[in-house]
């Protein structure tokens, strides 16, 4: 205002000045008093702005030193930012660590053979770990080196090199076991053996963490860097451990499968051999029955003919017709007929056997009554049973039982089971024939109380020429075919036959035979 | 005939059949004899002559460019540790290849050297459209090289590319071209014909704390801030973590925090990456700083460095004038990757979101890029970034 007022005065005093221009006294009076005003002016103004200026300054100290203290806010700030970037860059490493870990342990426990595991372990997984070359390593059984099992960030020349050194001797130079961790971090905390190494991997820092299996270091593996910048620390031990584990792991499930896989693949050759050495000998068993079969069939057509002979030639001399027959000389000849039929009866045997054997006999299958063929056996077997008191009886069904079968020999079957019966079953004992249809099978039971027979008998009773040694089989002789034939020929009905016995107690022979129709003769040919 | 453009891919560790399994897959899409140009960029893993010789025992005869990266990029996200090949095919877009040796010493001639090479193969009735380079990454004065092409070219003559890497080891950087590699080098396509183009580049870090005067500094080297050794500025923000800046070259920790410098009339500032503390206590840059610049401590943040990714593709697509992406390459700071993290490939999405699923995508994480600024009082001149993603489409 002060200025305003000032300004105002000596606008009014150079407007007087130049009104008064004209007259020169009074313009001489005029500017002196103009020249006082101005300068009293300027005195005022020179004033107002020394304390203004001094007003300003202050503001702008205060201004300069906010801005310093904004400044040193942005060196908190930075510094801040700072640690949050080397945070984050170490989180980022941990992180995508952690997901190339899982990722690693997935693909590689994902198969069983031990090549694809190494192949699993390949360059882009290694480098987001954050390494630049890898090796796993494994004890060699064979060579008495450790292999490289696969190696990531080496060229052949590099990776020829490697191949090319002995890893173990230079674990073992260092006085490291092999169940050690080496870590070099960088140039200078190597020792010259150590640099040698640097060189070998063209790293700048590395480390060997042993492949643990069962308390067994198996191999190892080796990570290093270039860069000399991304040193590896005790930092990524953490995650190389869980890498090593990992790998070890699925190194052991491999060998674990191979073993397994190998120890199969043996066993099937073995089975397969052995198979093939049991169909060789089968044949040849088979080739040996047929020819023993032949020789038997051949055999006994050639002795049945001069055994008819000699039968008729006896009874010939028997009935006189060749001059008269003393006594003694009847008594011989009778026995020579007694002989001969019994050598006739053993030679038909042994002929049934082999026709059933070759599968040369005919069956003649027909709907037949067992019921019938049960009495007749029994009316024909009455004077032997009555002269040795034995009581011969059948347990039947009231039905008549038909099956489909050969009529005589299913008869001759009966005759043998029922003869041996009789031949074993002491004076005064019992014989039970048992008749009992069933479904699809009727069962036969033959019992006797006789003397029974030893375990050892009953398992080779139904053999050709088995004869049990006791004192009954001393006396009366027999063929030895006729449980046999009688096997052969049940087993040609597709039926089955077995016997329970007991010394002192008894024997009882079962068979079966079916109620249905059979398809054809059952024969075993052989 | 159209744009033909097809990519190849392989992570072989033999660097031979890398190149020709890469080559390969590419050749195989395109089916129709030799391409005009192979562009390949690589992990430096790599025994690059012999991956360079895998490439040419597919493809003998067309003119090769390229160089090892910090990661690979294609539409299937980045990759690392591969070695990744475009086949270009067209009777409408013409390229020519060049290069200019020891940039080291003699940045600015190596640019010139370059820019001659390509304008001289180029037909004069060809309209140039763009000069796309590759240069040492590590050594050497990226802004020197731009200006020695703006020498031959003129100053608004849009250049694109990034600078080649070497997956963040920061030792040796590889330039390919034709059947040689080398190191120390800048290599470049000129394109030209009847197509379109369209050029973005943003980084989206933002500045922080006090700007400070560049009170003295030679090309890339700032020397004095405030008057003080320029290095304290990273030991003032830094604090207690400043030691690992002596384990470490200091450019991996302060690759996420560059330094900005103010461009009149641009929306962001240009950003400058720290290679390294000499022992001056001086900070040698990846580009030049003039003297009175005024320089912040930059800070990135994923959320604003993905919005800037997508203004980016989008002026790129705008600069194609409605007309549809052929191809688009990417040269990506790989300090971007680092503020990703894990998530690197979300950018990749927003270029693919902006241009389409089925346009090819084709470059690498650089160690410097190079893109014209956008504000008109820039005049389209190119400028060397850091932290930034540039995107250059071809359309037709």
């Amino acid at each position: 205002m002060k200025i305003n007022i000032w300004l105002l005065l000596s606008i009014g005093a150079l407007i007087l000045s130049v009104i008064v221009l004209i007259d020169n006294t009074v313009a001489k009076l005029m500017g002196g008093f103009m020249l006082l005003v101005l300068l009293a002016y300027f005195a005022e103004v020179s004033r107002e702005s020394k304390t203004q200026i001094t007003r300003m300054q202050k503001a702008l100290d205060k201004l300069r030193s906010a801005y310093s203290e904004l400044d040193d806010q942005a060196k908190i700030i930075i510094r801040t930012d700072l640690e949050l970037n080397r945070t984050q860059e170490e989180l980022d490493k941990k992180i995508t660590g952690l997901y190339t870990l899982h990722e690693i342990g997935k693909l590689i426990s994902s198969t069983l053979e031990m090549q694809k595991v190494f192949m699993q372990i390949t360059e882009p997984l290694i480098l987001k770990l954050g390494y630049e070359k890898a090796i796993v390593f494994l004890d060699s059984p064979v060579q008495e080196k450790m292999e490289c099992k696969a190696m990531i960030g080496f060229d052949s020349e590099q990776a020829q090199k490697i191949k090319q050194a002995e890893i173990r001797e230079l674990l073992a130079k260092n006085n490291h076991r092999q169940k050690d961790i080496i870590l070099v971090k960088d140039a200078g905390s190597a020792s010259d053996e150590q640099r040698g190494w640097q060189k070998l991997f063209a790293v700048t820092s590395f480390v060997f963490i042993p492949l643990i299996v069962k308390d067994q270091a198996i191999g190892c593996l080796f990570v290093g860097n270039n860069n000399p910048y991304s040193r590896i620390s005790k930092g990524d031990l953490d995650f190389l451990f869980i890498l090593a584990n990992q790998l070890s792991i699925a190194i052991d499930n491999a060998k674990l499968y191979a073993e397994i896989k190998l120890s199969h693949d043996e066993l099937e050759i073995r089975v397969e051999d052995r198979t093939k050495e049991l169909a060789i000998a089968n044949d040849e068993l088979l080739k040996l029955n047929k020819m023993k079969s032949d020789f038997v069939s051949a055999v006994s057509h050639e002795l049945r003919t001069p055994l008819t002979s000699i039968k008729g030639y006896a009874a010939i001399l028997m009935a006189g017709r060749l001059g008269e027959v003393s006594s003694v000389q009847q008594d011989k000849l009778r026995k020579i007929n007694i002989h001969s039929d019994e050598l006739i009866q053993l030679v038909n045997d042994l002929l049934d056997i082999a026709r059933i054997e070759s599968g040369k006999v005919g069956m003649d299958i027909r709907y037949i009554s067992l019921t019938d063929i049960v009495k007749s056996t029994i009316d024909l077997f009455f004077p032997q049973v009555d002269e040795k008191q034995i009581t011969l009886s059948a347990d039947l069904p009231d039905n008549t039982v038909m099956v489909w079968a050969d009529q005589y020999k299913i008869a001759r079957v009966f005759m043998n089971l029922v003869a041996n019966a009789i031949k074993f079953t002491p004076v005064n004992g019992e014989i039970i024939l048992l008749v009992k249809p069933d479904d699809n099978f009727v069962r036969v039971a033959i019992s006797d109380s006789g003397i029974g027979m030893s375990n050892k008998d009953l398992s080779c009773i139904f053999d050709e020429f088995y004869r049990v040694d006791n004192a009954i089989n001393v006396e009366k002789k027999g063929t030895g075919l006729g449980l046999s034939l009688a096997k052969k020929i049940i087993e040609a009905h597709s039926g089955n036959i077995w016997v329970e016995s007991e010394i002192g107690k008894g024997t009882t022979f079962y068979f079966t035979l079916s109620l249905r129709k059979i398809e054809a003769p059952q024969i075993s040919v052989v | 005939m159209a744009i033909l453009v097809s990519i190849g891919k392989s992570t072989d560790m033999e660097s031979y059949s890398a190149g020709s399994a890469a080559c390969c897959q590419a050749l195989e899409q395109i089916k129709s004899g030799e391409p005009d140009i192979v562009f390949c960029f690589a992990s430096s893993r790599f025994n690059h002559s012999q991956l360079i010789q895998g490439i040419k025992s597919i493809i003998p005869n067309a003119p090769l460019v390229g160089c090892t990266t910090a990661g690979e990029i294609t539409a299937d996200g980045p990759e690392t540790k591969s070695v990744i090949v475009l086949l270009l095919q067209s009777d409408k877009l013409h390229t020519a290849v060049g290069m200019g040796g020891k940039v080291s010493i003699a940045a600015r001639s190596a640019g010139s050297k370059l820019a001659r090479d390509v304008i001289q193969k180029t037909n004069d009735s060809f309209i140039r459209h763009a000069l796309m380079i590759f240069s040492d990454g590590i050594n050497g004065n990226g802004t020197d090289v731009i200006r020695g092409i703006q020498d031959i070219t003129g100053t608004s003559f849009p250049i694109i590319g990034g600078s080649a890497g070497d997956d963040f080891l920061f030792q040796n950087t590889f330039q390919y071209y034709e059947a040689g590699v080398f190191q120390d080098s800048v290599v470049g396509v000129l394109f030209s014909g009847d197509i379109k183009i369209g050029i973005g580049a943003r980084h989206g870090w933002y500045p922080l704390g006090k700007p400070q005067i560049v009170t003295d500094a030679r090309h890339n080297i700032i020397k004095k801030l405030d008057g003080r050794p320029a290095a304290g500025i990273y030991e003032e923000y830094f604090g207690p973590r400043v030691a690992e800046m002596h384990k470490e070259p200091l450019v991996r920790m302060a690759i996420m925090y560059p330094l900005g410098m103010s461009i009149q009339g641009e929306a962001e500032c240009i950003i400058r990456n720290v290679l390294r503390a000499n022992e001056f206590g001086e900070l040698v840059c990846a580009g030049e700083v003039p003297v009175s610049s005024e320089i912040r401590v930059m800070m990135g943040s994923k959320e604003a460095a993905l919005k800037a990714a997508r203004k980016a593709a989008q002026i790129a697509l705008a600069g194609l004038k409605g007309l549809k992406a052929k191809v688009v390459f990417v040269f990506d700071s790989v300090s971007r990757k680092k503020l990703y993290g894990r998530n690197a490939a979300q950018e990749i999405e927003i270029l693919k979101d902006v241009f389409g699923l089925a346009v090819p995508i084709f470059g690498f994480y650089t160690y410097g890029e190079q893109a014209p600024l956008g504000a008109e009082i820039n005049l389209g001149q190119a400028f060397f970034h850091n932290e930034t993603i540039v995107v250059f489409a071809i359309g037709e």
